[in-house]
């Protein structure tokens, strides 16, 4: 038999198998590379190397901002591991970890800038501040899931005498990993904003041009070229596809392997907790929020305040999603999965900077209205594909309920937990809009205290802005949520 | 043939509220022999559950010893005893490969020896072809089969399986029986020399084991031991097996009557509230069923008195979802239990033959009469202005003597109960019990 030569021989089958995997769903090898490639050059930028001469303009920003991207992405996996593996330890560590995390995730990201910027260079700042985000908000996921996990399970996998360690990174982790993509998947917009809006605040506050699309786009605003504003526009959109097909999607097929059960449907019998007083709550919460807005709007806010801000969103997007939602309540599944994908689209895409550059002039007072409609949609989606409504607006045609009873009676008892859920969930990527919103209004005092390197204002900034979110999250929408979902359970 | 294991005196308790622990099992004295495989038999609640998770180290006994080849057993020793839970799951991110894989983990066992022993203990249960298959894609059947393999791979000793066959389908349960002692006749289960089956199904038990333990309720204790004559395989339509198991049910139903769920926060069995004021546990049993029990009972050909596996037969039940209601029926005076029959009385008769509007008039007289629940929450609603209370004040009342799982579980019951009956009406949204008008 003659003997080949065997790189040859192989070659075409290797070629082949890396055309397979180049072109796989979608070619979703092709942006990997992408996506790695772009990640080692930015981050080699990022971190101050200069060996090889840089790019052309939109494409070095490209590059960077993929850079810090990736840093952020690589920063949270790592400190996931670490504060996992410190949560396997004991269950007190867990308690511990989830009360803390659930703290930090309510810190507006944007207040935290300054202090970035303070200690770490404008790449690392930005890159800081999207890794911080992501990390408390899905590590809290992970853990409160890992909490829910069906008594069976723990009885099986004491009955195999699987180990602490073993039990919690065979089982827990497992079991939280769908909740784990959720989570990143709610922060996504959270994330892109604060890659985008970090880069272009930092360019404000330096007042001269950052590496990073955020910043590219601040100058061609500046320079009021449409143009060069569109072509930034593009690559921006280029770039949140790109990593959306190329790393979220591959993600949340994992997320889907290791779905067992919808987690997000275990929630608690209001019964079993005695002390439950959403009228309480809420009072507390009003107070808090009014309280802490009042010092906010005199301190830091012109007109409108956040708590306007807030109003004006709550009737935005619960005008908007209660029709559009309720007349989507009866579609089929497939419909709503398509208006699931094209909200988280709606979602990722950072809307605030579109409105920026849109030729009609759009009030900064709507801009974080309109920001969040996307990932509104999309946990009104995601909570009404899980509830399992559409059966009863079924009913509802079949008893040929007249129109009013028909919205009364069917559609806004399944609307109005879906609606809580999906403010709930967008809260934190508002406040980031709102803040966002004040650093481009004139007459707000957030750039004049970022420029003059005020730390205490910033401080206490920080402390009243995260007074608000935990007054609005904790004392309003939080028992208002349970209230609803309770009293219009299935 | 020697002991392989020994509980000595051994009894367990449940934890409850003000330091009340109420005991699950006690006074037991039992040994698991080398070659033979020991049936636990018993109804829900008898301690069947507590005792393997005892015998299999993951539960201590408060009170008595566990001896391993008549020296007292160290964690160690229990590691050669594996344990098939009722409620045993497999990892569903897991193929069945992975999922035995991961108990021969947890053993600590090197990784080719691993695929070894998962290899082979796959091939002897009969399960290739299935390796590379999530569980979500197996029946119920084969994944009781794959959960049997996990526990196998470990090379446990002993092997206790509790209620292994419940949640499949008879023939699938029929299949991996066989399958089962087949293999276990043919020594071909690796070290295993014994086994211990907890099973509330009598004829089960006496099909699989070579002696039987039957157990009481409240607190579950050892009332009879028996050995089963027949040698493997045993024909369940022989005349002799018939009568075997037809003694055993008689022998269980001379118990004292109580219900099964009540007596495990309750010892006292019989007694509805105690001296201290405590309350007893209310099954999960709607109005309906005791309704059509009572109905089928007073059908031909029963006539108001039927022998219970009979019955069970016939409506298609098991012997174990049948005896809480007529116990239920037997508190509410409504029916006797006695010698493995069950009978109408002569209320039970009178509420048979009535109207809708008679029977809600017998069963208010017969709740107000027998459940103190009931006649309490009735007789403060009367009370009271408002005729309304908070339903958790009574929660809370009832947690004083029972887990808060059975305290939630008596209230519905008693609220479903008191609707049927017009006693009072509850307010779900403001979770309130209430006189309704025509009440």
């Amino acid at each position: 038999m003659k003997r080949r030569n065997w790189p040859l021989a192989y070659l075409p089958r290797l070629e082949n198998r890396c055309l397979r995997w180049f072109m796989a769903y979608h070619g979703r090898g092709l942006s990997c590379c992408f996506l790695v490639v772009g990640a080692l050059y930015g981050l080699y930028r990022g971190c101050g190397f200069t060996f090889f001469p840089p790019l052309s303009s939109p494409w070095e920003d490209v590059f960077w901002t993929l850079g810090k991207v990736a840093a952020a992405l690589l920063l949270a996996a790592l400190g996931h591991c670490v504060l996992l593996s410190m949560a396997a330890c004991s269950a007190d560590v867990r308690h511990v970890l989830i009360r803390i995390t659930a703290f930090l995730a309510e810190i507006p990201s944007f207040c935290l800038l300054g202090f970035c910027c303070a200690v770490l260079s404008p790449f690392w700042s930005v890159a800081g501040l999207a890794f911080f985000s992501l990390l408390t908000r899905s590590v809290h996921a992970t853990l409160k899931a890992g909490n829910r996990i069906p008594s069976s399970f723990l009885k099986t996998a004491r009955a195999l005498r699987l180990g602490r360690w073993q039990s919690f990174w065979r089982l827990h982790v497992p079991f939280a990993f769908p909740e784990l993509v959720r989570a990143v998947l709610r922060d996504l917009p959270g994330f892109w904003l604060q890659i985008l809006g970090g880069e272009l605040i930092i360019s404000l506050f330096l007042s001269q041009s950052a590496p990073g699309l955020g910043g590219a786009f601040l100058s061609a605003l500046k320079g009021g070229e449409t143009g060069v504003r569109l072509i930034i526009l593009f690559l921006m959109l280029g770039l949140i596809l790109l990593v959306q097909h190329g790393l979220i999607g591959p993600l949340r097929g994992y997320g889907r392997h290791y779905a067992v059960c919808d987690l997000t449907q275990l929630g608690k019998d209001r019964r079993d907790d005695r002390t439950f007083s959403w009228r309480k709550h809420c009072v507390a919460g009003i107070l808090g929020t009014v309280l802490t807005s009042i010092l906010l709007s005199y301190g830091f806010w012109g007109n409108p305040d956040p708590l306007s801000l807030l109003v004006i969103t709550v009737c935005m997007i619960g005008g908007f999603w209660g029709f559009a939602g309720g007349l989507l309540l009866g579609a089929s599944d497939g419909v709503k999965k398509l208006g699931r994908q094209y909200c988280l689209i709606g979602g990722v895409v950072p809307l605030f900077l579109f409105c920026l550059a849109s030729p009609f002039p759009i009030p900064t007072v709507f801009m974080p209205a309109l920001a969040v409609t996307g990932l509104s949609g999309w946990t009104f989606f995601q909570y009404d594909s899980a509830s399992s409504g559409r059966q009863f607006v079924m009913m509802g045609k079949y008893l040929r309920l007249p129109l009013l009873s028909s919205w009364k009676d069917v559609r806004f008892p399944l609307l109005c937990p879906a609606l809580l859920q999906a403010s709930v969930v967008s809260l934190p990527f508002f406040w980031d809009n709102v803040y966002l919103a004040a650093f481009l209004e004139k007459g707000t005092l957030h750039l004049p205290i970022l420029r003059a390197h005020a730390y205490g204002m910033q401080a206490v900034l920080l402390c009243l802005m995260t007074l608000l979110a935990i007054s609005v999250r904790w004392g309003i929408f939080l028992p208002l949520q349970e209230r609803m979902a309770h009293r219009y359970r299935i | 043939m020697g002991g392989i294991l020994r509980l000595a005196d051994c009894a367990q308790f449940a934890h409850k509220s003000r330091n009340q622990d109420v005991p699950i099992v006690e006074q037991i004295n039992m040994e698991v022999r080398e070659g033979e495989i020991l049936g636990l038999v018993g109804r829900s609640g008898s301690g069947k559950s507590s005792l393997l998770k005892i015998m299999a180290g993951l539960e201590t006994p408060r009170k008595g010893k566990v001896f391993w080849r008549e020296e007292k057993a160290t964690p160690q020793a229990l590691e050669k005893v594996s344990i098939v839970l009722q409620d045993d799951v497999l990892f569903p991110w897991l193929t069945v490969r992975e999922n035995i894989l991961l108990a021969l983990e947890a053993k600590g066992q090197p990784r080719d020896e691993r695929e070894k022993i998962a290899g082979a203990i796959i091939e002897v249960l009969d399960m290739d072809g299935y390796e590379g298959a999530y569980p979500r894609e197996l029946s119920d059947a084969l994944k009781e089969r794959t959960s049997l393999i996990r526990a196998l791979a470990r090379q446990p000793e002993i092997l206790l399986l509790d209620e292994p066959f419940l949640n499949i389908d008879h023939l699938s349960a029929e299949n991996l029986r066989t399958d089962l002692i087949e293999l276990w006749q043919e020594h071909r289960l690796g070290p295993l020399k014994a086994m211990v089956l907890a099973t509330h199904a009598i004829e089960e038990a006496v099909l699989m084991c070579d002696r039987i333990l039957l157990f009481s309720s409240g607190p579950g204790r050892i009332t009879h031991e028996i050995v089963v004559p027949f040698p493997h395989p045993r024909n369940r339509q022989d005349d002799a097996f018939r009568h075997f198991v037809d003694q055993i049910y008689t022998l269980m139903t001379l118990r004292a009557p109580s219900v099964s769920e009540a007596e495990l926060a309750s010892p006292e069995a019989g007694m509805i509230q105690d001296d201290t004021g405590s309350f007893i546990v209310l099954p999960d049993i709607s109005i309906e069923l005791l309704v059509g029990l009572m109905e089928a009972l007073d059908h031909a050909p029963s006539s108001g008195r039927a022998d219970l596996p009979e019955l069970a037969n016939q409506l298609q039940m098991t012997l174990d979802d049948l005896f809480p209601l007529g116990e239920t029926l037997q508190l509410l005076d409504l029916a006797e239990l006695e010698d493995g029959d069950i009978m109408l009385t002569s209320t039970g008769r009178i509420f048979v033959e009535g109207d809708a509007d008679a029977r809600r008039d017998i069963m208010r007289t017969a709740l107000l009469h027998s459940v103190p629940l009931l006649k309490l929450i009735r007789g403060t609603l009367d009370e009271r202005a408002s005729h309304a209370m908070d339903a958790d004040i009574f929660r809370r009342r009832l947690e004083e003597s029972m887990s808060t799982t059975y305290a939630r579980q008596t209230l519905n019951t008693a609220i479903s109960w008191a609707r049927y009956a017009n006693l009072f009406g509850y307010d779900e949204e403001t979770d309130r019990v209430l006189l309704e008008e025509d009440e």
